[in-house]
């Protein structure tokens, strides 16, 4: 690991690397990734510590969205309103998925609020290890010690 | 008939008189001959008296008269040839004809009369009524439009019989316009209620064949494909391409009620209220039994006209409820209209009906509480008590009378256009007689405003303040009246006077002033000396009491006024004012808001939360070791354009929205015990904006405590609270009754509901889940039927989405049917009633709707649908949680705060 964890932020926006730059740059090497594609050539590329993903990518151009749209439009009666938020909301599930296809193992730490859906994470992290989560209120230290004690494991 | 008529024609024509003797003597053996039944003989003697005084029109009609009466009407139409072009002989030649049977014939003999005969036009639509409505109703309106003195009891018996005939020959129109006109012009008594009868059976007719013929018709897959692309769009703000794809649809498919209803919801979101009203009426006409639709057309009309629709709306909802008589809000929606509408019997009615639906709810007892306002007696009109009044001495007694009659005449002002000029006139009188009496001068001032001269009444007014300076209310006037004018200065010095003299009004503008300067004990003086003078407006004051203790809570944050100690505030002024409702009041009024409820809700907590307000603690910790940097940061994503606290009320707003649409009044603050700290925390954020560097660290954690652990937590509580369904044993066993009840069937029933890992909740409208699952289930069993029996069964279970993680419940409704169809069938059918219906529900619940193949059966019918976690850990109220897998465990909690 390097002096400082190299992390890779995953996100639609650019909220969490501001923040996280504001607060945590002494401590952390960040770097940003706006979309799983994004992503995945970043992590082919070199070292990655740990991941910090977000979960919905309502920003993010619809092509460069990940899931199948056709079983999603299928899903939700052909509605494909509902299936593109649908893969918006969801998309940092997507990603994961896609990153541990591509065979990499990395840690990552998910932004999402979890604690209403525990059956739901249970299955995430069995089937996506390893994985944890911060639910979304968590301010920038809350979030360093996550990433921290992500990168040591 | 004929032979009174042409008596009637003989006896208007010229006198016996004039006849020489031999034309008297055979007439008179006329006469004679014709009362003892000689018939022809009579005619005899009438031809030689007009052989001998031809131009004596009356022996010719006689003659016709007494051949007609003797069936001989072709002889009798040749006596009156003898003299064709005489008006009088015309007009028996018509009758005559008309008598015949030659109805056309005798119009056209009428039409040669004179043009200024009486009642010619009368006499050719009566000639045509059976064999020409058209041309008779044509004539009938002409007479109607030309005579003043109409022949009421002849039009009265006409125009019942043309109405009929015009109706049966489709003339609609032409007849309601005739029935109209005449109704209008004529008065016959109990003759016309015929007529009225007839139009009320007419429109009875047309609506009914208007209701036969309202047939919806199903969307094709492209049109199906092309509504829920404008859903989206709808949904997604993009309003003007969805409404130029709704429009281009029901061009194309015009008898979808689902596209014209749709096309409704976009016009009214785009302010096109009467493009919204037509579409909605569309879909009314297209299915007039469902009572949604036919409620949406009186919601349009009740919110949009400013009351002048509200006799259509009100009947709109009374379609509504007959529709659906067991739908509690349309009901209240109707008692509402029908009270504004003065239909004060109907109003209580629908009250009544309210209690009986909804018993023991605060609904019903607003209801009763309406009921009896409705009821209560109108109460009486009094008279003044008498007494001496309170004329000063200095004042004579005619300026005191004066002064009454003036002000008498001011009162009158809104109904006479003088009546001020004349009250100007007599307080003149009034102050020569008593110059320096201040009511005189104030009048004056009042009736002055009255006329538009508002400097003369300013001038009055200082007049009368400089007679007596201890006039409150002058003040007041005073200062409004130069803050009209523009001189700010004077009008708060005036202000500042009249509260100083204790004007309450002025006393609250003063609390106001202080609170924005930071005044605040000022202003709490303000409002302690309001509150002992006036218990009006107590609305304003608890905003104001609001404001100025967020503010004073921010003041001793900060420790600017060392309050530890105990300086006391006097808590009188911080009572909580509890009008309003909270957010479960709202759902509970429209359950199916929810979905826009829970948008809003998750909104706040992404929008608000989750990028900004973290960053309350870490801005707390630079602040405590010096370094403003972060704070300066922060003021920028707390309370820039698109910060976390113009995010939060832009949010709040909306909710309040939502529940004004439902007649009530948001108040989360005070009503909500759930989400009120999340506003009060917001209003101590919004309280110390631009100065977040100079708070102290430990309010800003304390703030962040409540936003982001609290207020985080809270909200997520709310939303997964939202609308929750268990499909279990039970809820399949009501479904399959309700279907069973509506066919009378006996079909064998299967079920089977797999809860072995939890509850199967989804999130779904309690009813709309009932519908479509008995929807599905009644397609099943006609299926069936139609292919010779068979089983149906229901089967409830969950899968699981390997990407996601999120799990459906799945309800497959299977039968033994051969009949096929497809998902594109299944998807695209009957869309607004029946499967449609179905399927549009699911669609908007966020699932699916299948055709599948089921081992052991013909096929089953799947619903899927997004189900809840019920069983989730709510993290408590400390604050951020983190976790980590692979195996969930309570106990690994940690994070640096809370």
């Amino acid at each position: 690991m390097a002096e400082k964890p190299v992390v890779v932020v995953i996100e639609d926006g650019h909220e969490y690397t501001e923040t996280l730059s504001r607060f945590l740059s002494e401590h952390l090497a960040l770097e940003r990734a706006g979309s799983g594609p994004e992503a995945l050539e970043r992590l082919s590329e070199g070292v990655v510590d740990v991941v910090f993903l977000d979960m919905r990518f309502d920003r993010t151009p619809e092509d460069l969205l990940l899931g199948d749209v056709d079983a999603l439009v299928d899903q939700f009666n052909g509605d494909r309103g509902q299936a593109r938020r649908f893969r918006q909301d969801h998309q940092g599930t997507y990603v994961l998925a896609a990153l541990r296809a591509a065979g990499h193992d990395v840690p990552v730490v998910m932004s999402y609020d979890f604690d209403g859906e525990p059956r739901r994470f249970a299955k995430l992290a069995r089937r996506f290890a390893p994985v944890r989560y911060l639910t979304d209120d968590a301010g920038p230290e809350t979030v360093l010690a996550a990433l921290r004690e992500a990168a040591s494991r | 008939m004929i032979a009174a008529l042409l008596v009637a024609l003989a006896l208007g024509g010229p006198s016996l008189d004039g006849l020489s003797p031999v034309s008297r003597d055979l007439y008179e053996r006329g006469q004679a001959d014709e009362a003892s039944g000689a018939l022809t003989r009579a005619a005899a003697a009438y031809r030689m008296v007009w052989n001998q005084e031809p131009g004596w029109t009356r022996a010719l009609i006689d003659e016709a008269r007494v051949l007609a009466a003797a069936e001989r009407p072709e002889d009798a139409l040749r006596a009156l040839d003898r003299a064709p072009h005489v008006a009088d002989v015309m007009e028996a030649r018509g009758h005559l004809l008309q008598e015949m049977g030659r109805g056309p014939e005798a119009a056209e003999t009428f039409r040669r009369l004179p043009p200024e005969w009486p009642g010619r036009h009368l006499l050719v639509a009566q000639a045509l009524m059976h064999e020409d409505p058209v041309g008779a109703e044509e004539s009938l309106r002409r007479y109607l439009d030309d005579t003043e003195a109409l022949d009421d009891e002849a039009v009265a018996e006409l125009a019942p019989v043309l109405v009929r005939s015009l109706a049966a020959l489709g003339e609609d129109e032409r007849a309601g316009e005739l029935a109209e006109v005449v109704l209008q012009r004529v008065s016959a008594g109990d003759a016309l209620d015929v007529l009225r009868d007839v139009l009320r059976e007419r429109e009875v007719v047309k609506q009914a064949e208007r209701l036969a013929r309202a047939a919806a018709l199903p969307l094709s897959p492209a049109g199906v494909a092309t509504l829920r692309e404008a859903r989206a769009q709808m949904f997604a703000g993009e309003l003007p391409e969805a409404r130029a794809a709704l429009a281009a649809l029901t061009e194309v498919e015009p008898r979808s009620v689902a596209a014209w209803s749709t096309r409704s919801l976009a016009d009214e979101r785009a302010g096109e209220i009467v493009a919204a009203v037509v579409a909605a009426r569309h879909a009314e006409w297209l299915d007039p039994l469902d009572a949604d639709v036919a409620a949406r057309v009186g919601e349009l009309l009740a919110s949009h006209y400013a009351g002048r629709m509200d006799v259509a709306a009100a009947r709109a909802y009374g379609r509504a409820v007959q529709r659906r008589g067991t739908d509690v809000d349309l009901w209240w929606r109707k008692a509402e209209l029908e009270g504004r509408v003065g239909w004060r019997s109907n109003s209580v009615v629908s009250y009544q009906r309210v209690v009986a639906l909804a018993p023991g709810t605060e609904l019903a007892q607003d209801a009763v509480v309406r009921i009896e306002q409705l009821q209560r007696p109108v109460p009486p009109e009094v008279q003044a008590i008498d007494g001496e009044g309170f004329r000063p001495p200095s004042v004579p007694e005619s300026a005191w009378r004066s002064l009454h009659v003036a002000w008498a005449w001011q009162r009158r002002a809104d109904g006479e256009p003088d009546a001020l000029d004349r009250a100007q006139a007599e307080i003149q009188r009034t102050l020569a007689l008593a110059p320096d009496w201040t009511r005189a001068v104030n009048l004056d001032a009042a009736i002055r405003l009255d006329l538009g001269d508002d400097v003369g009444a300013l001038d009055r007014y200082r007049r009368s303040l400089a007679l007596d300076p201890n006039q409150g209310p002058v003040w007041l006037v005073l200062g409004a009246l130069l803050s009209q004018q523009g001189d700010h200065e004077e009008a708060q010095r005036a202000e500042e006077r009249a509260a100083v003299l204790g004007e309450p009004e002025a006393l609250l503008a003063s609390a106001e002033d202080h609170i924005e300067g930071w005044r605040l004990w000022a202003a709490r003086d303000q409002l302690q000396r309001y509150r002992e003078r006036s218990i009006l407006a107590p609305e304003r004051v608890a905003e104001l009491e609001r404001d100025l203790r967020a503010r004073l809570v921010a003041v001793v944050a900060a420790g600017a006024l060392g309050l530890a100690g105990g300086v006391g505030i006097p808590w009188t002024l911080w009572r909580r004012r509890r009008a309003g409702v909270g957010l479960d009041a709202v759902l509970a009024r429209d359950a199916r808001s929810f979905p826009e409820v829970a948008r809003i809700l998750a909104a706040m907590r992404h929008e608000v939360i989750k990028h900004h307000t973290t960053v309350l603690d870490a801005v707390a910790d630079a602040l405590e070791v010096g370094d403003p940097g972060p704070a300066a940061w922060a003021e920028e994503r707390l309370y820039g354009k698109e910060g976390a606290v113009p995010a939060f009320y832009h949010y709040l707003e909306e909710l309040r929205g939502l529940a004004e649409r439902q007649g009530l009044q948001l108040n989360l603050r005070h009503a909500d015990p759930d989400l009120s700290p999340v506003v009060v925390a917001m209003d101590g954020l919004r309280a110390i904006e631009g100065c977040l560097a100079k708070q102290e660290p430990d309010h800003l954690r304390a703030l962040a405590r409540a936003l982001n652990g609290k207020g985080y937590r809270a909200l997520g509580r709310k939303v997964r609270a939202l609308c929750q369904q268990q499909v279990d044993t039970a809820f399949v066993d009501e479904a399959w009754a309700l279907a069973c009840r509506e066919l009378g069937d006996a079909t064998p029933f299967e079920r089977g509901v797999d809860e072995a890992d939890g509850p199967l909740v989804v999130r779904m409208f309690r009813q709309d889940l009932l519908d479509v699952l008995v929807n599905v289930l009644r397609n099943a069993v006609q299926a069936n039927d139609a292919t010779g029996g068979g089983r149906v069964g229901v089967f409830v279970a969950v899968e699981d989405d390997w990407v996601t993680g999120l799990e459906r419940v799945v309800i497959e409704v299977r039968d033994d049917s051969t009949l096929r169809i497809d998902t594109d069938q299944l998807r695209g059918r009957f869309l607004g009633r029946g499967l449609g219906l179905a399927v549009d529900r699911v669609t908007q619940a966020g699932g699916s709707m299948h055709v599948e193949e089921a081992s052991g059966w013909a096929k089953a019918v799947t619903v899927r649908l997004p189900r809840l976690e019920v069983d989730g850990d709510d993290g408590g109220d400390d604050g951020p949680t983190w976790h980590q897998g692979p195996t969930m465990n309570d106990g690994e909690r940690g994070g640096a705060r809370g």
